[in-house]
């Protein structure tokens, strides 16, 4: 990879005091992301996988060192966290375990919201989301609330919350473990379709090694080090397996980005991509 | 998108429940100060609307209301000729249990001083004033009694020619209007053993010689009644009556300060006390409502934050439901109030300004209430929606 990166954690550390004792659950962690790139972070229970991806999301400041976004420091041990929320909002996106939705707000609220409260003109934001859903397949599901959606569909939802803002960042801390096997692989799929067609620089906590095809590179850690960074491997064979059956997610660009009044539009910011669209033979994530 | 109010669309039958709990207590707040109200009202109403400038009552009494009051029967008399006074009437009022088609009723039997008085301050609601001197009464409806109805009070028969509402004692019991004369002798009738009591007791008093007083023991006036003419100088006109030294004169602010400063004082703190203490409950239980409503939602306001919404969608959020609920439950417990209030055997005055005072103590509470859920979600940190 070449060029400045979206993402640069530098000699980052995280310590916890515990009783008498300090835990270290960041032990010098250095990491670049770039745009477009793919990365997974693996490594057993307690690895300190988690604090990287707080660390990096500018949710918890490094004990020491430094996290850079586009070469410009961001956050350093004594930074204010909650000065960084319009920061994050327009620039980091988040997909956990859980979709953690506002269960009163339908699936197309819950997109749209992400996006109102960044000065989105509403009309213009609910049209932004329900392009969104449907390119993640949930067309028919937009005016859902999250109690009605199956665990894959409020996944995407969360995804597409994530999208929303068209983030330079996706961080996602084990998007799959409450998914079967093969939906896990359409959503690390879908990470993937994001990160080449929209440029995002993502990474993606993860214990599911079965999509590990798709990542550009594993970062492995253990007791807050890394240990191990490997560049990814050729797509594997077999049923959607690796870059091979990327879905065609991202065909058709949204004519849903205008201007509106004070409040800033959709198409105020840069979309380095198409809006995703669902391919016929893609096979929804239920 | 107004999420206060996609949360209450989500959510609405637990809200409307909880809305109908805070307007239940709304309620009973607005029926103490209504309780309170109408007693006051009550109390006031024959000072208010008889009409009468100043009250001469027995000498060293505070009568007729806050206590017992017997005057000599030539007072009005008396009073007639002091420069300055326009006209007299007499009063008298004693509360009565009588039957009437087998029920007991009670009523505050009140002379109207006819022919001066044909109750024409009264505000009739059926029927005609008094038009002769003897067993004719207007009855307020509370007592129970119907237009053409007899009644018979001591040993004769009235007939009920006219009916008020909403006119009563001080003890909510109803108001029976009869002429002075008949209030006399109704108050005048005595049971046997009365009689023998009255007699012996008059044989030691007759013993022990004169008592002096210039007052019949038996009057049953209690008061006279003075309308000045205009221009008259009411010192005046109290310094002579108050120079006979066996009465007494009250101006009708002075009745109104010893109704509601000594008679019902008590009463009186009991039912603010009791305001008080329900303001206090409705404070807590909206509070804790409203705490208990964002506790519930610091997962959510986890996420909110985590996506970068700002504290002040956050605030407006706890906010509006806050107000919310106390808006909802200000017209559930405005509306409750007239449905059930009117079929209170006491008068349940609820004033406009009363409710607005009420509305404006809900207010503060919402907001106080809101400020705790508030302080509670600010302290959310985005990182806790991964726990």
């Amino acid at each position: 990879m070449t060029g400045e990166p979206v993402l640069s954690v530098r000699d980052a550390t995280r310590h916890y005091p515990s009783g008498d004792t300090v835990v270290k659950a960041l032990d010098g962690v250095s990491l670049d992301v770039h745009a477009g790139e793919l990365v997974a972070v693996i490594g057993p229970s307690g690895s300190g996988k988690s604090t990287l991806l707080l660390i990096a999301g500018l949710l918890e400041p490094p004990s020491s060192g430094e996290v850079r976004f586009r070469g410009a420091r961001v956050s350093t041990p004594a930074v204010d966290l909650d000065r960084l929320r319009d920061f994050r909002r327009r620039n980091i996106g988040f997909v956990f375990q859980k979709a953690n939705l506002i269960p009163f707000l339908t699936a197309g609220e819950n997109v749209a919201l992400a996006m109102e409260i960044d000065d989105v003109a509403p009309r213009a934001a609910r049209r932004h989301a329900e392009s969104l859903l449907t390119g993640l397949g949930l067309e028919r599901r937009i005016g859902n609330l999250p109690a009605r959606l199956s665990g894959g569909e409020q996944q995407r939802v969360a995804i597409a919350r994530a999208l929303a803002n068209d983030p330079a960042l996706l961080l996602a801390d084990e998007p799959t473990a409450a998914l079967d096997g093969r939906r896990g692989r359409q959503v690390i799929a879908l990470f993937r379709s994001i990160a080449d067609r929209r440029g995002a620089a993502v990474v993606v906590v993860t214990h599911d090694l079965r999509a590990a095809d798709y990542f550009d590179r594993t970062i492995e850690l253990i007791d807050g080090r890394i240990v191990d960074g490997r560049i990814g491997t050729t797509p594997a064979s077999g049923e959607g397996g690796g870059r091979s059956l990327e879905p065609e997610m991202f065909r058709n660009e949204t004519q849903h980005r205008r201007k509106s009044g004070a409040t800033r539009s959709v198409q105020d910011r840069s979309w380095p991509g198409p809006v995703p669209c669902r391919s016929p033979d893609e096979d929804p994530i239920p | 998108m107004n999420l206060a109010l996609a949360d209450v669309r989500h959510g609405f039958l637990r809200f409307f429940l909880t809305m109908i709990g805070v307007g239940f207590l709304i309620m009973a707040a607005t029926g103490m100060i209504g309780l309170y109200r109408g007693i006051v009202d009550d109390a006031l109403l024959i000072v208010e609307r008889i009409g009468a400038d100043l009250w001469v009552v027995q000498g060293g009494r505070a009568g007729p209301f806050s206590e017992s009051s017997a005057i000599a029967s030539d007072v009005d008399r008396r009073c007639e000729g002091v420069p300055g006074v326009a006209s007299v009437r007499r009063f008298v009022q004693i509360s009565r249990q009588f039957s009437f088609e087998g029920r007991t009723l009670r009523a505050a039997v009140t002379g109207l001083d006819f022919p001066t008085d044909r109750g024409d301050w009264l505000t009739l609601t059926s029927g005609r004033r008094l038009v002769a001197g003897h067993f004719e009464a207007i009855a307020d409806e509370s007592v129970g009694l119907h237009l053409g109805a007899r009644v018979r009070l001591a040993r004769d028969d009235f007939t009920i020619v006219g009916t008020t509402r909403g006119m009563v004692d001080a003890s909510g019991d109803g108001l029976l209007f009869v002429t002075v004369a008949d209030a006399s002798t109704i108050a005048q009738k005595r049971s046997g053993e009365e009689i023998l009591l009255a007699r012996a007791a008059a044989g030691r008093t007759a013993a022990a010689g004169p008592t002096g007083s210039s007052v019949q023991q038996d009057s049953k006036i209690s008061a006279v009644l003075l309308t000045l003419a205009p221009g008259a100088e009411e010192a005046r006109v109290r310094a002579t009556v108050l120079a006979w030294g066996d009465v007494d004169v009250l101006s009708r602010s002075d009745q109104r300060t010893l109704l509601l400063d000594q008679r019902l004082w008590r009463l009186r703190l009991q039912i603010l006390a009791f305001t008080g203490v329900l303001l206090v409950v409705m404070t807590i239980v909206i509070s804790l409502i409203i705490y208990m409503l964002t506790m519930e939602k610091l997962h959510q306001i986890a996420m909110l934050k985590l996506i970068g919404a700002r504290n002040s969608v956050i605030v407006a959020m706890i906010l509006q439901q806050s107000f919310l609920i106390g808006a909802g439950a200000l017209v559930l417990g405005f509306l409750m109030s007239h449905l059930v209030f009117p079929h209170f055997p006491r008068r349940v005055l609820i004033e406009p300004a009363d409710f607005a005072l009420l509305s404006t103590a809900v207010g503060v509470v919402c907001g106080f209430a809101g400020l705790l859920g508030i302080s509670r979600a600010l302290r959310v940190r985005a990182q806790e929606v991964l726990s």
